[in-house]
């Protein structure tokens, strides 16, 4: 009796080995090629989730630099990401922080270089297993925000920009909030993934926001100052889209005196396929 | 049914006698095979087309489905026929050695060596908290324990299914293996030229 009794648990196992080593490649396998676009799901819930998921794996970590860049007045700041975790930050003690999560270690998965007497920084992530911090003071200006990202995780706050915003996303997810911006043309291009922007303008004379989904989840809040005149121009061909202008939808929308304001800010919206809500503020 | 293959765990020797007495099909054989093949050449595929391509930056969408897919596909036929080419081999060296059992018992008998590997399954779910040279290291742990496991399941099945002694068994088994390893060798070296 007992004999059997110990036969079936050894059955049970084997069976039970069966049916996890199938299932669970198998659903490895096809969550990590479903990759963003599963579902149109709460956005925040998503982020903290994956967020919470890269800190989980954090332990992973090999390497960590830390890089002052005292003595530079400005940054421009490019990142190519191609799979990953990064995060990018001005923090309470006037930091940016860059932080790389990645299960896979390579030795050359991240290629940095940092020129910061000019004020550039440059940084190439493969999938690397690095965490980068790089302290910046308070006063530093930001020249430039270039991102091109094909899978991962990015988040990015930054303020006191005085350059181009440059965001093209062929998958991932990123999180930014840009604050303080002054007055300059910006690029957001996505084929697919999950992006979630605050843009906050301080100052603009003629600029220019060009917005180009293939398909994805797009959300974004743009604030602009109170005399700005607006000009926003969608073109939608497939998709859903809302864009709203102080919690009212609007389509094609220009605000009487456009032409001659000497403040202006010029927003065309191309969306083949997906889910873009743009909501303007001032 | 569970006490069943539990006793095909513990106990080759009683189960192959019960298998043989019951005249149980080839087929039992071949569904032993293709399931840990599946669950060999899943979990290789999500090592080597997730953690792999991610490893070296080329993990796009089409290579990542070509890839598991035909590794998959490519591990269910390279485990069949080395099944079928193998079991004839070792069917061979039994009746040079005297042995009594038919081809199909044979290799009946020879598929006891995929067993064990349904058991590593149950290590699938490590190798998402692992990179990916630990992954690589610890599939090929598991996979040379399993082979070494089914190895001795072979030797008592092959010895049962025959009325050989252990001895004999273990030669049979062990010539044929070395006549595979000998081949295969010089294939793959051609390859590799290729």
């Amino acid at each position: 009796m007992a004999d059997d009794v110990i036969l079936r648990v050894i059955g049970a196992l084997v069976i039970a080995g069966l049916i996890i080593g199938i299932t669970t490649p198998i659903y490895l396998i096809a969550n990590n090629m479903s990759g963003n676009n599963t579902s149109l799901v709460d956005l925040t819930g998503m982020l903290t989730r994956l967020n919470g998921l890269a800190h989980h794996i954090s332990y992973n970590f090999i390497e960590e630099k830390e890089i002052g860049v005292n003595g530079a007045h400005a940054l421009r700041l490019d990142i190519n990401l191609l799979d990953g975790y990064i995060e990018v930050g001005r923090g309470s003690v006037n930091t940016i922080v860059i932080e790389v999560y990645s299960t896979s270690y390579t030795a050359d998965g991240y290629e940095a270089s940092f020129n910061v007497q000019s004020g550039d920084l440059h940084i190439m992530v493969k999938s690397p297993t690095i965490k980068l911090v790089v302290q910046i003071p308070s006063e530093m200006i930001v020249k430039g925000v270039n991102l091109d990202m094909s899978n991962g995780i990015a988040k990015i706050n930054m303020a006191e920009i005085k350059g181009p915003i440059s965001f093209v996303i062929d998958n991932g997810i990123l999180e930014s909030e840009l604050k303080n911006i002054v007055s300059n043309n910006t690029l957001i291009k996505m084929s697919n993934g999950v992006v979630k922007l605050s843009l906050q303008y301080s100052h603009i004379d003629l600029s220019e926001i060009k917005i180009q989904i293939n398909d994805g989840i797009f959300k974004a809040s743009i604030r602009v100052p109170n005399n700005t005149m607006l000009k926003v121009t969608p073109n939608i061909l497939n998709g859903v889209v809302h864009v709203s202008l102080n919690g009212k939808n609007i389509t094609i929308y220009e605000d009487p005196g456009y032409n001659v304001s000497s403040s202006r800010l010029d927003c065309g919206i191309t969306v083949l396929n997906g889910y873009a809500k743009i909501d303007f503020e001032r | 049914m569970l006490d069943y293959i539990g006793m095909m765990v513990v106990s080759p020797r009683k189960s192959i006698q019960i298998l043989v007495a019951e005249k149980r099909s080839i087929l039992l054989g071949l569904a032993i095979v293709i399931l840990a093949s599946l669950v060999g050449g899943l979990n290789l595929a999500y090592i080597v087309s997730i953690k792999g391509l991610g490893f070296v930056g080329l993990k796009l969408p089409f290579l990542v489905s070509l890839s598991s897919v035909g590794i998959v596909g490519g591990y269910i036929i390279l485990n069949i026929v080395l099944w079928l080419v193998l079991g004839v081999l070792i069917y061979a060296f039994d009746k040079i050695l005297g042995g009594k059992a038919s081809l199909e018992t044979v290799l009946l008998a020879y598929s006891y060596q995929w067993l064990p590997v349904l058991i590593t399954g149950l290590f699938s779910p490590i190798f998402y908290y692992l990179d990916t040279l630990t992954s690589i290291v610890v599939y090929v742990l598991l996979l040379l324990i399993a082979l070494v496991w089914g190895y001795v399941y072979t030797l008592i099945t092959n010895a049962e299914v025959n009325k050989f002694s252990l001895g004999q068994s273990f030669a049979s088994v062990l010539i044929a293996y070395i006549i595979i390893v000998i081949t295969a060798l010089p294939v793959s070296m051609v390859g590799g030229v290729h």
